[in-house]
């Protein structure tokens, strides 16, 4: 699914972030939106998600997306399972399913074993992979990707980076990485924004 | 569980019991040596006799259970309008400022005062405790709940918006587990309030019913009979023990993360 921007204009108050802004993301690509702090990447990210108002268009208007956010936001007083079968619910209305989707998917990234463990229990990385699974489980044709690796040791990030490529090698969403690492872009994306302030 | 928090549990246990034992001891040394004479603080020993007497009469269960509907109809209002009016003024800030002032007048009133206002106003000591108890355990619950859902991930929100999750599993999934913590510290020291100005508004009020409050009152009126008096204050003490032991249990099987 291509992602056409429009005309695409926000603001934050007197700062004007994207005036008249257009440009198509690929269908079925990864790009990296890079740029420097403040120029707008996780705005564009946040308009395409709908969590906030902005002029212009962005089509298709009816759109499922999954986001993965530079901070795993799993819900500390539920389970590994638990948060992922919250974030399928409405989406995935049977139990039965939901509850076989997450297990097997678990299992294919090895997080089996964590899946009754609460988000306290387990490791930065772990947490971020439980980020990106809750994504790819979530039927959408769109993955937004805001600094997913920020953060995570050399070591750590290739993990991550592995099981991203992995899951995303048989599920090959229209994905808009937003990154600061030139060399993580060059490794995983297929094209590049960047963005000037 | 890991070798450490069971050794801070057992580290815990140990010092409650010590707690409980230097108390105890001290009150049987005070007993026996300076207010041995006149009696005011009698030995533990006449205090538990007394305390078999009422029990086995059927005094003690009778006072108990009259003194803790009370309580119990009290705690469960202030919960429930604390809830809704916490709520409300989390949605609608004009609520808030709106509440806050109230609560600052009920805060300042003294309770006695308003013990005795509201004798003159209901008449029945049994509304009166009542409805004093709500007007002094309300904004505790309200203050706590209103700050627990204030302090809502918004992030947390965000990702419950990104996958479509209706508002109902919202509150259920992320409004909820985030309250709890704040609904239960602020009702085991609620509770602990609500029995205290039960028992005061008993005290105050025309004792006629056999409650706890009327008891204590009575002991002092039977040419102050110590050990009765001190016999009530201790059933005072174990109930409100073991209803914050009951919250709490209920806290642990409510919100099994924090084990």
């Amino acid at each position: 699914m291509k992602i056409t921007f429009d005309n695409f204009s926000k603001s934050y108050g007197e700062t004007v972030v994207f005036d008249n802004f257009c440009y198509v993301f690929e269908s079925g690509a990864i790009t990296a939106i890079m740029g420097a702090s403040g120029s707008g990447k996780t705005t564009l990210l946040n308009a395409v998600a709908g969590l906030i108002d902005y002029e212009g268009s962005i089509t298709p208007d009816i759109r499922k997306v999954s986001y993965v956010f530079q901070e795993p936001r799993l819900i500390p007083q539920k389970t590994v399972f638990a948060n992922l079968d919250f974030a399928l619910s409405s989406a995935l209305p049977d139990k039965a399913i939901r509850k076989q989707k997450i297990e097997a998917m678990l299992k294919e990234v090895g997080l089996e074993d964590a899946m009754h463990k609460y988000p306290h229990e387990l490791s930065g990385g772990m947490a971020q992979r439980v980020a990106l699974v809750r994504a790819f489980l979530y039927p959408a044709e769109i993955l937004l990707m805001d600094e997913p690796f920020k953060g995570l040791d050399k070591d750590l990030k290739n993990i991550v980076t592995a099981t991203f490529l992995n899951l995303w090698q048989k599920d090959k969403r229209t994905t808009l990485l937003v990154t600061h690492d030139e060399s993580e872009a060059k490794q995983i994306a297929n094209y590049r924004l960047v963005i000037s302030g | 569980m890991t070798q450490q928090p069971k050794k801070n549990l057992a580290k815990k246990r140990i010092w409650f019991a010590i707690s409980i034992v230097t108390m105890i001891a001290m009150w049987w040394i005070l007993s026996e040596t300076y207010f041995r004479r006149n009696g005011v603080i009698p030995p533990p020993p006449e205090v538990l006799r007394q305390m078999g007497v009422a029990a086995r009469s059927g005094t003690l269960w009778r006072n108990v259970y009259n003194t803790m509907w009370k309580v119990l109809v009290a705690f469960c209002l202030s919960f429930v309008l604390g809830f809704v009016v916490a709520v409300l003024a989390a949605k609608r800030e004009e609520i808030h400022h709106f509440v806050t002032p109230i609560i600052t007048v009920i805060r300042a009133v003294p309770t006695i005062g308003v013990i005795l206002i509201l004798f003159m106003i209901f008449r029945r000591p049994e509304t009166s405790a009542i409805v004093i108890a709500v007007m002094m355990v309300f904004p505790m619950i309200y203050e706590g709940l209103l700050t627990s859902i204030k302090e809502t991930d918004v992030k947390l929100l965000q990702m419950a918006k990104v996958h479509k999750v209706p508002f109902r599993r919202q509150v259920t999934g992320i409004y909820v587990p985030q309250m709890l913590p704040y609904a239960f510290s602020s009702s085991t020291a609620g509770m602990g309030m609500t029995l205290k100005v039960v028992i005061a508004a008993e005290i105050i009020g025309i004792p006629v019913a056999n409650t706890l409050g009327t008891a204590m009152y009575r002991a002092r009126q039977s040419l102050y009979n110590f050990g009765l008096l001190f016999m009530w204050i201790l059933v005072a003490i174990i109930i409100s023990f073991l209803l914050e032991a009951g919250i709490k249990l209920l806290g642990k099987v409510c919100m099994p993360w924090k084990r």
